[in-house]
């Protein structure tokens, strides 16, 4: 495709065409919009293949410095996720808080649990707890006599770096504040669910009350005033971590220098930071 | 193994398809006037005088289903009364984002050539009297005269807005497929062939329309078919067929022989779930029957009888299939749960905003559109200089 | 150029660009003042998203005037969020902050404690300490049928039952010395006393969401 998708090159050509631009008023961002119309008039045809040219990366914590972050911490605040597979028990309350804090309807998730079982014979059966509470009992039953391993993976907005989200809503209603935390504008987004097409984590979904995309904003509310996301909050084992990843002395900076982290799907170049402790190879 | 072993698809996916059977018709409707202009460029540009019968009829076509391209996706937008934000505040790093202005620009486009390639007509029935003239003389924006020389210069304005209308058209369709080619997070999607698929199954599609309409409005007409352009077309739909269904293939064989991570799943959705509409339809009798009926019908040997039979045929065919590849395509891909381990399940509704009814309806207004169009303008009539 | 030969083309010329007029005028209408402030986005959004209501109470909320009940937590349900068993005590903290405002100093604070106390305590154990595929081996789950075999409970049919052998506060610490008294309970007698005359039980936190 072009220079853009390639990491080593990505200092020398993109970074040299995208100068962060700060602060935009009004007047300025109709004249961006003109010279977009310009640009994407003129290039007609050659837009197809020569997009990525033009492709903004969307990476808000790199352009935008954070004033009032440094004001407090002396550093620009970089929300991270940690998922530690290994300690979650599968007791589905931070579905249940999610989805109470959040007021997402029945069916609609923005976090769940997912349980892999690996049996001696080879074969995988994955599930899903929906209910939070019982339910994984109340799946059918798996005799643990034939059960090689068995583990939990709860699952969430990658919040990702290069997203194929905002890259793909057409009308700027998914954006990254500055903290590095993926945002919908529920009263901007005009429910196309291309982002529910692009995102590869399935996180994304047209929420039946609001008629827009909806999605895990890792509780946006509650993390500026110094909270925790409600999920990481109620989490019994320590199994979810946040915090700010460019304070080395917070608990998630220390848990992810310690360890082993993965992150899904990392083939597709989105770079999550919802990272993960413990994933194995059939972990999606 | 245990029954539930391998199914498993993300929650979220359980509540069903994201984009439905609306996000099938748009680019259906869209490749038919980039078919059907497609044709009349071929008459313009490429002087393609065989084409003379229909090239005024192609442009009308091609109109209408521009006016109604939109409205399918309106009628899926959640929240459509935004729909303008799209062209108010694009964000261009979007496949969609642009569509508004390449729509617009095409539309307008389409509008003006139609102007004026009927000029000569709109301005004579301006010129009469009646409460009907009326529609001419706004139609031919208050000037109720013509010269040999704005003749001319008509011309050359059509030949040009001809020339830009192919590469607009390409533009039209191939952004269209590279709206589900450029989804990484897809595999059945994600392919740098897709625009190519989709523009070269638009032209597929809008001439199958042409020879369809063509043969079914002359015996409306009580007039008979013009043999040779009948002939050419069917040839010109017999090579784009080829082409298209060569890709098709293609990048179905190229997935299965390369056997990735997502061949597994995917060969599942071809010969599982999409097994009637993908190999029965698409393959066999939307391509397969209809490659060896127009080959057979564009051979000259062949009676001008035959050739309406066989035209007409393998038109609805090729027709079929190309709306069952834009089903295989838009739902068969989110059909692959991105858990890549189980298969959502696409129960497409009847009665509803976005439900089979609807989007019969919104079929069949380009028809109504173009029946009123052939009632105001002479679109049968052929260019006097060809004839 | 401009001659009556092309007059018809020069009004459509206008007319489009009075459509292109009319575009950016209504553009300009519609979007929204703070669009493009940081980002291509509306600005604003920033703002109603910090602002939206904060639902579920947090472990700050109860930690407020609980804070010392926080270090007498168990290592093992040190990160077991009050709201798991207590539920989410909305009525308790209204009534807290309204008898301190009243309040003078030193007065002793009385604050609404009913339902506070779960009386379905066996469920919310097991809700986590249930044997299940998928729990590390490493954490305590037990089949309740099998794990009373051996135990010889006052009431076994109550669904308190756990209580009599575990504090809920420092499980683990129990198991080790059973007959103890629990230091949680004579903490706070007047909450202990309560869990019978509730007259709703309050689920936990996860039960309450449903």
């Amino acid at each position: 495709m072009s220079c853009c998708d390639k990491k080593g090159a990505k200092d020398t050509c993109c970074e040299t065409k995208h100068e962060p631009t700060g602060v935009m008023d009004a007047s300025e961002s109709r004249r961006e919009f003109i010279w977009d119309a310009v640009k994407n008039f003129t290039f007609g045809a050659l837009t197809l293949t020569a997009i990525p040219i033009f492709i903004e990366k969307a990476d808000a914590e790199e352009v935008h410095t954070d004033k009032d972050g440094k004001e407090k911490t002396g550093h620009t605040v970089l929300f991270g996720y940690l998922v530690d597979t290994t300690k979650c028990i599968g007791c589905g309350g931070c579905m249940l808080a999610c989805k109470k804090e959040n007021d997402v309807p029945d069916g609609e998730f923005r976090t769940w649990v997912e349980r892999y079982v690996y049996y001696k014979d080879g074969s995988v059966r994955v599930d899903v707890n929906l209910k939070g509470s019982f339910a994984f009992t109340e799946l059918p039953p798996i005799d643990k006599e034939t059960v090689e391993k068995s583990f939990f993976v709860p699952k969430l907005c990658n919040h990702c770096t290069d997203t194929p989200c905002i890259q793909v809503c057409p009308v700027g209603a998914s954006f990254k504040t500055k903290e590095g935390v993926v945002l919908v504008d529920y009263e901007q987004c005009i429910g196309c669910a291309y982002c529910v097409q692009a995102c590869p984590f399935g996180t994304r979904f047209i929420n039946t009350k609001t008629q827009t995309a909806d999605k895990c904003t890792w509780c946006y509310h509650r993390i500026q005033h110094g909270e925790k996301p409600a999920c990481v909050d109620v989490c019994p084992t320590g199994t979810r971590t946040f915090g700010d990843i460019n304070d080395p002395e917070s608990e998630i900076s220390k848990t992810l220098a310690e360890n082993r982290i993965d992150v899904l799907k990392s083939y597709l170049g989105t770079r999550p930071k919802t990272r993960y402790i413990g994933l194995t190879a059939e972990v999606v | 193994m245990m029954p539930h072993a391998a199914e498993f698809i993300f929650p979220n996916d359980m509540n069903g398809v994201a984009w439905t059977v609306m996000i099938v018709l748009y680019p259906y409707i869209t490749g038919l006037v980039a078919g059907a202009f497609v044709v009349a460029a071929l008459y313009h540009v490429f002087n393609f005088k065989v084409f003379a019968p229909v090239a005024r009829f192609a442009l009308a076509a091609s109109f209408s289903f521009a006016a109604f391209a939109t409205l399918p996706l309106l009628l899926h937008l959640h929240q459509p009364q935004r729909a303008f934000f799209i062209m108010f505040m694009p964000n261009f790093t979007s496949a969609m984002a642009g569509f508004g202005f390449i729509y617009s620009f095409y539309l307008t486009l389409l509008a003006v050539e139609i102007l004026l390639v009927f000029r000569s007509d709109i301005v004579a029935m301006a010129n009469e009297k009646g409460v009907k003239s009326l529609l001419y003389k706004a139609l031919s924006l208050g000037v109720l005269r013509e010269t040999a020389k704005s003749k001319e210069i008509d011309q050359k304005w059509i030949h040009v807005l001809s020339i830009v209308g192919i590469p607009g058209a390409c533009v039209l369709h191939g952004y269209v497929g590279f709206i589900f080619g450029g989804i990484k997070a897809n595999p059945w999607w994600s392919t740098a062939l897709m625009p190519v698929i989709f523009l070269s199954s638009a032209i597929v599609s809008g001439v199958a329309m042409l020879i369809l309409l063509y043969v079914i409005i002359s015996k409306m007409r009580r007039v008979s078919v013009d043999d040779e352009c009948l002939r050419v077309m069917m040839k010109l739909l017999w090579l784009f067929l080829i082409l298209a269904v060569t890709l098709e293939s293609l990048e179905t064989l190229n997935m299965a022989y390369e056997a990735g991570e997502e061949w597994h799943m995917i060969h599942r959705l071809i010969t599982e779930k999409l097994r009637f509409s993908f190999i029965y339809v698409q393959l066999l009798i939307g391509s397969a029957i209809p490659f060896v009926l127009l080959l057979i019908g564009w051979m000259k040997k062949i009676g001008p009888r035959t050739r309406v039979t066989l035209g007409t045929i393998s038109s609805l065919l090729v027709l079929i299939q190309v709306l069952s590849m834009r089903f295989n395509v838009v739902i068969g891909g989110q059909m692959l749960s991105k858990s890549f381990r189980g298969f959502v399940d696409y129960i497409p509704e009847w009665h509803g905003r976005e439900g089979i009814f609807v989007a019969i309806g919104v079929f069949t207004l380009p028809f109504i559109l173009l029946t009123a169009v052939s009632q105001i303008l002479p679109v049968w009539k052929v260019d006097a200089h060809d004839h | 150029m401009f001659s009556r030969d092309t007059l018809h083309l020069w009004i459509l010329a206008g007319a489009l660009a009075l459509v292109g007029v009319g575009f950016f005028t209504v553009r300009s209408l519609t979007v929204p003042p703070s669009f493009g402030q940081f980002g291509h986005y509306r600005g604003a959004a920033l703002q109603i998203a910090t602002d939206k209501e904060r639902k579920l109470t947090t472990r700050g909320d109860c930690g407020e005037c609980h804070a010392t009940l926080k270090h007498e937590m168990g290592k093992s349900h040190e990160r077991v969020h009050c709201i798991e068993c207590h539920g989410e005590g909305k009525a308790h903290m209204t009534a807290c902050k309204t008898a301190k405002a009243s309040a003078k100093a030193g007065d002793a604070l009385t604050c609404d404690k009913s339902n506070l106390m779960p009386t379905n305590i066996k469920d919310i154990c097991l809700h986590c300490h249930q044997e299940m595929v998928g729990r590390a081996k490493k954490h305590p789950q037990i089949v309740f049928t099998e794990h009373m075999k051996d135990m010889d409970p006052k009431d076994p049919k109550s669904p308190l039952v756990c209580m009599e052998c575990h504090s809920p506060h420092n499980p683990a610490e129990e198991l080790s010395d059973d007959k103890e008294e629990d230091k949680d309970e004579e903490a706070k007698p007047a909450e202990a006393a309560t869990p019978t005359a509730a007259p709703a039980a309050p689920t936990p936190a996860a039960g309450g969401a449903q």
